[in-house]
């Protein structure tokens, strides 16, 4: 009798992929976990059942799980940077959280929603972009503050205080 | 990995065995599967499932018209790389000759 997927060898594998894997997205992962679950069928149809250094061996050969997710995260990594092109929906948020700040809080916060809701957009990024608008509010806030105090009510007041008459007391 | 699969379609086992013949191309053999993934991403193989007659179906790859392009260039590139270190090599000659 072939030794099965649920030996105890075999499924402590196993789970430790699976566990590595929870850090890749959901296609690759499954599609790895399949991979490699075929594989070790294939290995496995050939080991009788009281060979365990013959499963342990084909084990070995397979390497490291986190080795071998680290290699498709590496393999992913490189093929999701061309492929996570900005849409509309990610231009957007960037174009409101930068020029709509004009829009005081109303474009800003506009630009966050879309950016949060963006499905291409890494939350590296994301912090990123919400970093980068915060700021460029906080600046905009204080250049508008400073306009308004220096040009503004400024020139409504006059320059010289009018000088107020002392008030005197007539006696009666 | 290419070379293989030009002679006829593979499965992922099948090729493991392959590069392991070939001897000392593969430490971990788990890692091929990434490697497949995204050579099938870049359009350089194609995969198929097939039933096999014991077991789970198998996912077959095979070369698209783009990967035996690539694998065309690199046979050139490998050769004249060879060639080149192979000259290289014999204009200078090892130091037990050399110090005669």
């Amino acid at each position: 009798m072939p030794v099965e997927l649920d030996h105890p060898l075999v499924m402590d594998f196993v789970t430790r992929l699976q566990e590595a894997a929870s850090a890749l997205p959901v296609g690759p992962r499954d599609e790895l976990i399949t991979d490699i679950r075929t594989h070790l069928s294939e290995g496995l149809a050939d080991i009788p059942d009281d060979d365990p250094a013959a499963v342990r061996e084909l084990l070995d050969r397979l390497g490291d799980p986190a080795d071998i997710v680290a290699e498709e995260l590496r393999e992913t990594g490189t093929a999701a940077s061309g492929a996570t092109r900005w849409g509309l929906h990610e231009i957007a948020a960037v174009a409101l959280l930068t020029v709509g700040s004009l829009l005081i809080l109303i474009g800003p916060a506009a630009g966050l929603i879309l950016t949060w809701t963006s499905t291409r957009l890494t939350r590296q990024q994301k912090r990123g972009i919400t970093a980068g608008g915060l700021a460029l509010a906080i600046v905009l806030t204080f250049f508008l503050l400073f306009f308004s105090v220096s040009v503004g009510p400024a020139s409504l007041v006059p320059a010289t205080p009018v000088p107020v008459p002392p008030l005197t007391v007539t006696p009666s | 990995m290419l070379a293989l699969l030009r002679e006829r379609p593979r499965y992922g086992f099948d090729l493991v065995r392959g590069l392991s013949q070939a001897g000392g191309l593969l430490t971990s053999e788990g890692t091929i599967y990434p490697l497949l993934s995204r050579l099938r991403r870049e359009g350089v193989v194609t995969t198929t499932w097939r039933e096999s007659d014991a077991g789970p179906p198998r996912r077959y790859y095979a070369l698209t018209p783009d990967g035996v392009t690539a694998l065309d260039r690199f046979t050139e590139d490998w050769c004249r790389f060879r060639d080149a270190v192979d000259t290289v090599l014999r204009s200078s000659p090892p130091r037990s000759e050399r110090s005669e």
